[in-house]
């Protein structure tokens, strides 16, 4: 929801920069979400250009959705609450991206959600379909393998999830 | 840090939310990562992650990789407030440091606290090898149930050398001495069978 123009002398705006070079031009109340930029505002940093040089432009973009959907003036809770649904079903490239900048950020909501997604494609899964998921690569002969699994046989009991969903 | 690939979009000077373009980046069949980021993921967000998952999933991690067994042990304090017991008993044996105390009450009162949660039937030495250097445990109880007995006979083979339990009850205070390893069981069987233990609600901080 816009503001009234009238008012668009009282707001302000930061200028965030990506890794990428790319510029974004933001209300300050809206930015602030991020407990980073708020500390470099309220330090007088915020005058020139803010240099996130973590983040990535393609990141930077839905960080920037996700806090204009959060801001407190702009959006009900039914709406947020669609919006987050959406939001994690982004890629897991990009919701892990999105969790280090969140991180880099200090948007600890963001953070949570994004962690919530990572969570869900952990659970109950086999070890071989997470290491397929996340890329990981074992670096585990099978008898060491074999040996870790021995010291914990309750965590790989029951019906686990094989699948890459 | 691995490149993305370039997004090739110039930013208006005060874009407004219908000027942001949404990338949607599906691959292929299943959406899967290109790259290993997960295992380089600071700790802070894998404490994060692994707080929101069963310990059962977080034990598997162990296998993903050398890197996550190390992971995975040092993650124990968030199974305390996320776990199952037996798990606990586990993760206290293979992560015994400096802060064994603080993770023992941590432990104990989650037990307490968690009424569908009882103590195996057998502790056997196994499960969590006694921790003998804890002499003195504070510990805030906010419900329980008939199975308090099993609570003592577990703490008791866990800190042979409690020397002074201080229990609080709801408001009920309750400081127990010891003098002797022997007399450990006998005082806390009497000493709870007086103080009155309700079912109150149960008190999730989190």
């Amino acid at each position: 929801m816009a503001e009234a123009s009238s008012s668009i002398t009282e707001k302000f705006f930061l200028t965030l920069k990506s890794s990428d070079g790319d510029e974004f031009v933001l209300e300050e109340s809206i930015a602030i979400q991020s407990i980073t930029i708020k500390n470099m505002v309220e330090d007088g940093c915020s005058s020139s250009v803010i240099p996130l040089s973590k983040v990535d432009t393609e990141t930077l973009i839905k960080v920037i959705e996700y806090m204009k959907m959060h801001s407190s003036t702009s959006s009900n809770e039914e709406e947020i609450e669609n919006f987050d649904k959406k939001f994690v079903s982004n890629s897991i490239n990009t919701i892990l991206n999105i969790l280090e900048a969140a991180n880099f950020l200090d948007i600890n909501n963001l953070l949570e959600l994004c962690a919530e997604a990572v969570a869900n494609r952990i659970k109950n899964k086999t070890p071989e379909a997470v290491r397929k998921i996340f890329n990981i690569t074992s670096d585990f002969t099978p008898e060491e393998e074999a040996e870790i699994r021995n010291e914990t046989p309750w965590a790989f009991e029951g019906n686990l999830d094989h699948s890459l969903d | 840090m691995p490149r993305r690939r370039k997004f090739l979009w110039k930013t208006p000077k005060y874009p407004n939310s219908h000027e942001i373009a949404i990338t949607e980046t599906t691959v292929g069949g299943h959406d899967i990562a290109c790259v290993d980021r997960i295992s380089n993921l600071p700790v802070k967000i894998i404490r994060e992650i692994f707080f929101r998952v069963h310990p059962k999933d977080a034990a598997r991690a162990s296998v993903w990789s050398k890197r996550w067994l190390r992971l995975w042990a040092s993650l124990s304090d968030i199974y305390l407030e996320n776990g199952e017991i037996g798990m606990l008993f586990l993760r206290i044996t293979v992560d015994k440091n400096s802060s064994c105390e603080l993770l023992v009450k941590k432990w104990i009162n989650f037990a307490i606290e968690n009424k569908d949660i009882i103590f195996p039937d057998e502790l056997t030495e196994t499960l969590l090898p006694p921790i003998h250097d804890i002499k003195n445990l504070e510990l805030q109880i906010y419900s329980s149930t008939a199975t308090s007995q099993k609570i003592l006979d577990g703490f008791i083979w866990i800190l042979p050398g409690l020397r002074t339990l201080s229990l609080t009850f709801g408001s009920i205070a309750k400081i127990i001495e010891f003098q002797r390893e022997d007399d450990v069981e006998v005082i806390l069987a009497r000493a709870l069978a007086r103080v009155k233990i309700g079912s109150q609600a149960k008190t999730n901080k989190r």
